[in-house]
């Protein structure tokens, strides 16, 4: 197949003559549009824009989402509404204090700062510990009938093996955040 | 060439962790048992959570065993992922009577312990909890010896 820009010889790239002439014949000096014929198309085009843009207003949205839609399209535009960078400054804002609330949750997990509202808490001292697997091993061995939400293991009765829960969860040094 | 290239960055990484190895075998290995004593000052002690750790040097729990009274004879309660670690949590209890409870300093637990190196180790303790026989709280004074080496 011939590359369409190949060159064929007996192609003839001279100009034709006729073409040659007319290109001779325009004028020389720069055309220049009068100003009040420029003014006169800039006000036909503002009125005929905004008869268009009248038009759209008066179409309720078809969704709200589409609605939500266009008014992000707006404050993308470069050439956006003047409240856009008050609008930027507002959800930087509002990421920073998120970010912030994020950072500090993480740090602070609510077990650190808030007293342990665990049914283990038999004493109610705000922590889990070995108190409180003392107290519900006195319980047993009393002849006590311990809540039933002490039947930590689910096996239907509480018992030393659920005193050894607690016990576990005394100790255990995940809770306390390292090994 | 292009064979070797990628033999060649495998050795490169490899080299620190093969040059460790020689350095950590010949590091000296030692065991030591270092006793955990509560005193409960004159009160019967029911109940102990204690927190021990190791400060300095390369230490890993390597055992945990009960303390000298009848009350605290059998080892105390602890997470087993502290062994082969240097900070565990002891805690124990006893529902005896008050008669058959120490009083005064007690060793409540024996902890052994692997030192690598020469460096030698210190060690904390920190009471969490430590109650009477009705599960009063009392204050206790906790500490640590460690053994002599035979």
């Amino acid at each position: 197949m011939m590359d369409k820009n190949s060159y064929r010889g007996d192609e003839d790239l001279e100009a034709p003559d006729k073409l040659v002439k007319a290109l001779a014949t325009l004028p020389k000096e720069r055309v220049s549009v009068p100003r009040h014929v420029d003014e006169a198309i800039l006000r036909e085009a503002r009125e005929h824009l905004r008869s268009v843009g009248q038009g759209q207003e008066a179409k309720p949205p078809a969704w709200p989402w589409a609605e939500m839609m266009r008014v992000i399209g707006d404050f993308l535009r470069p050439n956006g509404p003047r409240w856009r960078p008050v609008a930027l400054w507002s959800a930087m804002a509002a990421s920073f204090v998120l970010v912030a609330w994020l950072m500090y949750n993480f740090a602070h997990p609510a077990s650190s700062h808030a007293p342990a509202q665990s049914v283990e808490d038999l004493n109610h001292d705000g922590k889990v510990d070995i108190l409180d697997a003392f107290c519900l091993a006195r319980q047993l061995e009393r002849g006590g009938r311990p809540s039933r939400q002490l039947d930590l293991n689910g096996d239907g009765v509480v018992d030393q093996r659920d005193v050894a829960i607690i016990a576990a969860h005394a100790v255990s040094l995940e809770r306390t955040g390292r090994l | 060439m292009k064979r070797c290239l990628p033999m060649l960055l495998v050795l490169l990484l490899a080299a620190p962790i093969i040059a460790q190895e020689p350095a950590l075998t010949n590091q000296p290995i030692r065991f030591r048992a270092v006793d955990v004593l509560v005193d409960s000052m004159g009160k019967p002690l029911a109940a102990y959570q204690l927190e021990v750790s190791a400060r300095k040097g390369t230490v890993k729990i390597v055992g945990i065993e009960g303390g000298e009274h009848p009350a605290f004879k059998d080892p105390p309660f602890y997470d087993p992922k502290a062994m082969q670690h240097e900070r565990v949590i002891i805690a124990a209890f006893s529902t005896a009577g008050a008669e058959r409870l120490p009083r005064g300093r007690t060793r409540v637990a024996t902890i052994h312990l692997q030192v690598t190196g020469e460096e030698q180790p210190r060690y904390s303790v920190k009471c969490q909890a430590a109650a009477s026989v009705e599960g009063e709280k009392i204050p206790v004074i906790a500490s640590l010896e460690e053994r002599r080496a035979k």
